[in-house]
């Protein structure tokens, strides 16, 4: 095992150094298998090239197939075939095919080009070199091809071939260009007829491409197509119509001119349905047409194009050359100072519209004039302007002049539109805010353009005082606040008097006791005074009694002087009062039930008792 | 023993009373007021012969000199920008608008100064609550809400005696009265507070500078700070001070680098 190993290792090969690590009968299958293959490499290295093409005869407007064969490798270099004399050269790719027949392996690549005859006439294929396995060069045989005209069959083809010989792919399609114009002046529109004519197969035709230097060109129109027999051949036209304008004097080349197509060419030898099927219905429903992108151009196309004739020629002349008409119109024509006065002007006709200027209207003491807008509509090119009249003083707006060359009648033209008269009022206030606009600013688009920056500084010192000095931190402030906060303190405890007042009934006639005691009181010392004094015991009583039973919450009937003694027996201090009480009461009575009379003093003398004893009694009751 | 109580609150209110005012500093003028506004007069002249750094100077001079108002601060701004010191010139609107914040003036030239600024702070959306009460605080100043306070307090007091005491029958309409006062009175309260609390302790960037995790300069840097941001000093210690940046983000500043909206 060594030994094969080291054998292989021999030849160089490191995969199959990991692959003999199995069990024995797999190591015999790969033995076996690398045998083989070392066989079929060494039958591969027998490399040939070949070169052929699919027909030795071609008509023109037809393509052959030339294809390269490398057989034993597929690493061969793609040969570049520019010029060959005769034909136009695509390059259609690679085609790469494996075969192995009898154990025997063979691998090939082709390289297949597909030739377009551009003549009639006997060519040859040189001999190609071709590169092979990144070294060697391998060399083809050189390969003869009969290009014959159109419409001959391959018999007769032979005897006619040599008065043939001339024929071009040229002939069958080319471009003519026809200017329907001989004296040209500058900016002059002239007619250009661009016809493609063509008897073969062509499809997605551009639009032709100018040399535009020196040339400014309209679009073109729809083009025509249409059939044209010359010289016996029946062609297939398709005419595409514009004008162009000169721009500058001199000799002017308009060509070449170059229109891009495709030519549908049939798909040569690839015949497997037999004679019935090879005709041009069935390739053309089968699709096997091969497009080929070609350029067509023309020759040069001179132009002689002349200058304007300096003579005549007026002051205001801006270029306009043609045939046109001018129109201008203005409104309002009433208006107020500062007010805007359009002015629309017009010019139509078949001339270069970009090369005609408008007059212009000139600025002056009396009319402010805002730059014009310019817009083209098809043939007709429109100026809208804002004249402004500055004072009562314009009266008209002055004639507007537009010169131009007739090149037909070959003289300088002039239409003049106008004056028109307006009439200007005197303008309101604000008409000199409008004049004083800059100038720059369009009367269509008046977009305001905003600078930013900061605003000035103030003049006004404002409300100037010592820093640091405020209301809110000034002592007015802290004083008005605890002033209020005492106001609602105050509020609080009132409010909580009064509602206890209304709800508790005992609380309420102690509270009002001595103010009922003081009213009773007066009301006694009146009646002591008039000398009544049967009412002055009465109301002194009852003040006294109604005083003890709001003050200890008794009922009328319950007052006497055991009930007043009981509530007050608790309060030490009040023992003598206790006396004075008893002894009133008992005054009270005998006055009441005894019927003697009373002298003032003595009236005078039980009232300030009574007031002493209620004066007390709230001194020391709470 | 009522009396002596009431006696002994009366005398406890009146010390507080004292206190209070004692508190209250006396601002004394170093200049006086007609220097002071002959330098207006004069610094408003070189200020419009692009002379701004005798401007400065000038206004400087007024408000050192003691005296205040919302146009020094603001053409003082104005000097500022003009001299392109961003950080200087929001301060002193900021200090402006602590006077005259509704003026439409200064607002527009804090806006666009503020448009300056080397960097955007990007401000997290509050709740409708904070929002309003911030609105509101830029719109009004102390001395107004204060004396709003003061009006509000005496309507809210005379309508509540008139409904207790009197016997009138419209007593709906006094809750009312009092119901919408005393709301003005707690709105304007809870705006001066916030305004309190914030511009007492703003500040306004002068310096770029970094913002550090501690107060050491070789503390590792956790923000940048461009002249003109508003910050807020949390904390002071040595010559540093703990700040909060709009978008919350919190860290050292050395002293000398910002300067507080309020100067006392």
């Amino acid at each position: 095992m060594k030994t094969l190993m080291k054998y292989f290792l021999h030849r160089g090969d490191s995969k199959i150094m990991v692959i003999f690590k199995g069990k024995v009968w797999i190591r015999l299958i790969l033995l076996f298998s690398l045998t083989v293959s070392l066989v079929a490499t060494s039958f591969a290295s027998n490399i040939s090239v070949t070169a052929e093409v699919s027909s030795n005869r071609v008509t023109l407007g037809s393509v052959v197939q030339f294809t390269i064969s490398v057989s034993g490798t597929q690493n061969a270099t793609v040969p570049q075939l520019s010029n060959i004399d005769g034909f136009d050269v695509k390059y259609l790719g690679p085609s790469r095919r494996i075969s192995i027949i009898n154990g025997q392996y063979t691998s090939s690549i082709s390289f297949v080009y597909s030739l377009l005859p551009l003549k009639t006439g006997h060519f040859k294929i040189p001999p190609i070199t071709i590169t092979v396995d990144g070294g060697s060069s391998y060399t083809t045989n050189p390969i003869s091809i009969d290009v014959v005209a159109a419409g001959t069959n391959s018999q007769n083809s032979r005897i006619s071939s040599g008065n043939n010989s001339n024929t071009s792919l040229q002939d069958k399609l080319f471009v003519k260009v026809d200017v329907l114009k001989h004296k040209i002046y500058v900016n002059e529109g002239v007619p250009v007829k661009i016809r493609l004519f063509y008897n073969l197969r062509i499809s997605d035709v551009q639009y032709p491409k100018l040399n535009k230097s020196g040339f400014s060109m309209k679009d073109y129109q729809q083009p025509k197509q249409y059939q044209q027999v010359i010289s016996g051949v029946r062609y297939n036209v398709v005419e595409f119509d514009t004008i162009v304008y000169p721009l500058k004097s001199g000799k002017l080349n308009l060509g070449p001119i170059n229109i891009d197509c495709n030519i549908l060419f049939k798909q040569p030898s690839t015949n497997r349905f037999g004679g019935f099927f090879d005709d041009d219905f069935f390739d053309s429903f089968f699709g096997s047409y091969e497009k080929r992108p070609i350029t067509v151009r023309s020759g040069d196309v001179i132009l002689n194009v002349l200058d304007l004739p300096e003579k005549d020629k007026p002051e205001n002349f801006s270029g306009a050359v043609g045939n046109f008409d001018f129109d201008v119109k203005v409104g309002p024509n009433k208006v107020r100072v500062g007010d805007p006065i359009t002015l629309k002007m017009k010019i139509y006709g078949d001339g270069n519209l970009d090369a005609v200027d408008f007059p212009k209207v000139e600025q002056n003491d009396l009319f402010k004039v805002y730059e014009p807008t310019v817009r083209r509509e098809g043939d007709t090119k429109i100026l809208e302007q804002v004249l402004m009249p500055r004072t009562v003083k314009a009266k008209e707006i002055p004639a507007i002049r537009f010169t131009y060359f007739d090149p037909n009648s070959e003289e300088y033209k002039t239409i003049v539109k106008g004056p028109f008269a307006i009439d200007v009022a005197k303008g309101e206030g604000n008409s000199l805010k409008i004049v004083g606009l800059p100038e720059t600013e369009s009367s269509s688009t008046p977009s305001e353009q905003l600078g930013k920056d900061i605003i000035f500084i103030k003049d006004n010192i404002g409300n100037l005082h010592v820093r640091g000095k405020h209301f809110y931190k000034s002592m007015w402030f802290y004083f008005v606040a605890i002033i209020y906060i005492f106001i609602w303190i105050v509020l609080f405890v009132l409010l909580k008097k009064k509602n206890r007042m209304e709800t508790d009934i005992v609380y309420a006639r102690r509270l009002l006791a001595p103010r009922y005691a003081s009213t009773g009181l007066a009301k006694a010392k009146r009646y002591m005074l008039a000398g009544d004094d049967r009412n002055f015991y009465d109301s002194l009583a009852d003040t006294l009694k109604g005083y003890l039973g709001n003050k200890f919450h008794l009922k009328s009937g319950e007052i006497d002087y055991n009930t007043i003694a009981e509530k007050i027996s608790n309060n030490s201090n009040l023992s003598e009062l206790m006396d004075e009480i008893k002894l009133l009461f008992n005054e009270f009575d005998a006055i009441r039930y005894g019927g003697e009379s009373i002298d003032s003093s003595q009236m005078k003398n039980t009232f300030i008792k009574v007031q002493k004893v209620i004066d007390s009694l709230e001194r020391h009751l709470k | 023993m009522n009396t002596i109580k009431n006696k002994r609150f009366l005398r406890v209110m009146i010390v507080v009373f004292v206190v209070f005012v004692m508190q209250l500093k006396t601002y004394a003028a170093g200049i006086s007021k007609e220097e002071a506004i002959k330098d207006f007069v004069s610094a408003s002249v070189a200020y419009k012969d692009e002379d701004y750094d005798k401007a400065i100077n000038l206004y400087n001079k007024i408000i050192n000199g003691g005296w205040e108002s919302g146009a020094i601060y603001y053409n003082l701004g104005n000097s500022y920008f003009r001299k392109g010191d961003i950080g200087r010139a929001i301060l002193s609107y900021e200090r402006a608008r602590r006077l005259i914040p509704a003026d439409s003036d200064l607002n527009y030239n804090l806006r666009y100064v503020r448009s300056f600024i080397g960097t955007k702070v990007r401000v997290p959306r509050y709740n409708l609550v904070y929002r309003f009460i911030k609105r509101l605080s830029k719109e009004y100043n102390q001395d107004f809400l204060a004396l709003m306070m003061v009006i509000s307090f005496l309507v809210m007091s005379i309508s509540f005696l008139v409904a207790t005491y009197s016997k009138l029958s419209h007593k709906n309409v006094y809750i009312i009265i009092i119901l919408v006062f005393s709301l003005l009175f707690f709105m304007c309260f809870f705006i001066s507070m916030y305004k309190l609390n914030i511009e007492g302790n703003l500040a306004v960037v002068v310096k770029k500078t970094d913002a550090r995790f501690e107060p050491r300069s070789d503390s590792t840097v956790h923000f940048k700070l461009y002249p003109g941001l508003e910050v807020k000093i949390l904390k002071q210690e040595g010559g540093w001070a703990k700040i909060k940046r709009e978008d919350g983000k919190r860290g050292w500043l050395p002293k000398d680098c910002f300067e507080r909206v309020d100067l006392h």
